[in-house]
């Protein structure tokens, strides 16, 4: 097999690769199944952003709970049961009228899993990496999130191991509302600062 | 990738799933198996980034997972492509070999920050034929420390070192004027202290 | 293997690598923990958030403790709990 022939486009399809590298993996003792399927069943149904909704419509309600999830987003997060892997090292990013955050990762795809789940693919997509450091506002008008030109947006690429939450400002509720109905309200991409609510 | 132009517009999916198809949460079920299970060296960003770059920009993201990981077991020494190719019925497309030379030598780890919040600093401009987590969009440029984070082992060494360097990381704010010679947006990169050097005037 | 044992397994292990002296996420027994965590609670019959109350009381209980420890607390719990000690190994 000459060493240039494999760096070139695939001609397998990737089903058969994942097959082949799966069954090859278990055979050799490196994985087992039901690790897989627990792991898979986990990051599709038990983590997602309905985990960081909670976190921010805890914040909207206490205080006192927006404080520390400010001072320290690991520990304030880990108090309604979220954390592990790619969420270890937590900074939340408050929303304010005059400033507006939003996360990318340029390099790669870094996201914080145990509050938002997996990203969607426009987040690991080459036109949202290289464009949301250079072009942000252009970038937020495009994706429906209109930010007025007083207000600072704030771009964070996540390149070390920090892992970023953002804040989104609490929308006029009128009456008061339970948390459990403000959770409902939280948006996913609010939470990545591509919306605002 | 950032700043990088020619990239239209973002494409978005209404409602779209964790993962579209079975082979995708295959896929994703091995890679973090093999990675939680401590079977892999963190190098598995650096195999990613070593695929045909053609190939990466038109593979589907889980594919890059699938390469990744094949990719590093084998540099890891775990399993063979030979034992793939077996099985697969042709070669395995793997990642261009890792042409880095391996670090004898990882350096001084330091746990106490040099850099205080609101210190000028400037991203050496270095270039490198191994791994780095130091964005080019940003290298030679001045910014200002706005939070200091832990410390962590610094990839640039762990990916090509049987050792580990840990330094101290922090935030830092570059204005886009800084950037990209126009007025803008500022941005934040989270960069290791190796990465920075006093801006001077 | 019941939870309690995955933990004393992942402090027996001389190889682990640690940061400020507490296991980093690189060890077997928490992927294993976790994805134990995830089919017990569906062979129980229990919606997640049974296991995640538990987890919160045990973070809540000593907030120092790495998260993957009170994990695997909140797991035994879980089991004791749900009166599935008779499945053994």
């Amino acid at each position: 097999m000459s060493e240039d022939h494999h760096h070139r486009l695939p001609t397998t399809p990737v089903e058969a690769r994942v097959e082949v590298l799966e069954a090859l993996l278990i055979e050799k003792g490196i994985l087992d199944a039901g690790t897989v399927d627990g792991l898979v069943e986990y990051y599709e149904h038990q983590v997602g952003p309905m985990n960081g909704a909670k976190v921010v419509a805890r914040a909207w309600i206490d205080p006192d709970y927006c404080a520390r999830l400010l001072a320290d987003g690991t520990a304030a997060i880990a108090e309604l049961g979220f954390g592990g892997v790619e969420g270890e090292h937590m900074v939340v990013l408050e929303n304010t009228p005059q400033v507006h955050n939003v996360v990318v990762c340029t390099l790669c795809s870094c996201y914080p899993w145990p509050v938002l789940g997996l990203p969607p693919n426009w987040y690991k997509s080459p036109p949202y990496r290289s464009r949301m450091v250079r072009e942000p506002r252009v970038v937020l008008a495009e994706m429906g999130c209109a930010v007025g030109d007083d207000v600072e947006i704030r771009v964070w690429d996540s390149s070390a191991e920090v892992r970023y939450l953002v804040l989104p400002m609490r929308p006029e509720a009128g009456e008061a509302v339970s948390e459990t109905a403000l959770a409902d309200l939280v948006t996913r991409d609010s939470m990545i600062g591509v919306a605002r609510l | 990738m950032g700043g990088l132009e020619d990239f239209g517009p973002v494409e978005l999916e209404a409602d779209e799933p964790v993962f579209h198809t079975d082979w995708e949460r295959r896929a994703a079920g091995l890679k973090m198996a093999v990675w939680f299970g401590g079977h892999t060296s963190g190098r598995s960003r650096y195999c990613t980034e070593r695929m045909d770059p053609g190939w990466y920009l038109v593979s589907p993201y889980y594919e890059h997972w699938v390469t990744a990981t094949a990719t590093e077991l084998v540099e890891a020494g775990l399993i063979t492509r030979q034992e793939l190719a077996d099985r697969l019925g042709s070669a395995f497309a793997v990642s261009r070999p890792d042409r880095a030379p391996r670090l004898t030598d990882p350096g001084p780890s330091s746990d106490r920050h040099r850099y205080a919040v609101g210190d000028e600093v400037r991203v050496r401009d270095f270039h490198t034929l191994g791994h780095t987590r130091a964005p080019r969009y940003v290298r030679g440029k001045r910014g200002t420390v706005v939070r200091l984070d832990g410390v962590f082992s610094l990839p640039d060494v762990h990916v090509h070192c049987d050792r580990r360097r840990d330094e101290p990381t922090y935030s830092v704010r570059f204005e886009a004027s800084e950037l990209w010679g126009a007025a803008g947006d500022p941005v934040h990169v989270d960069l290791w202290e190796s990465y920075l050097e006093d801006a001077g005037e | 293997m019941s939870p309690g044992d995955l933990l004393d397994a992942g402090f027996a292990e001389p190889s682990l690598p640690r940061s400020n002296g507490t296991p980093t996420f690189d060890a077997p027994w928490q992927a294993r923990a976790l994805a134990m965590a995830v089919l017990v609670v569906e062979h129980a019959g229990r919606p997640w958030d049974d296991f995640r109350l538990r987890l919160i009381a045990a973070i809540d209980d000593d907030p120092e403790r790495p998260y993957w420890d009170s994990w695997v607390m909140a797991l035994d719990r879980f089991v004791a709990d749900a009166d599935l000690l008779e499945s053994h190994e």
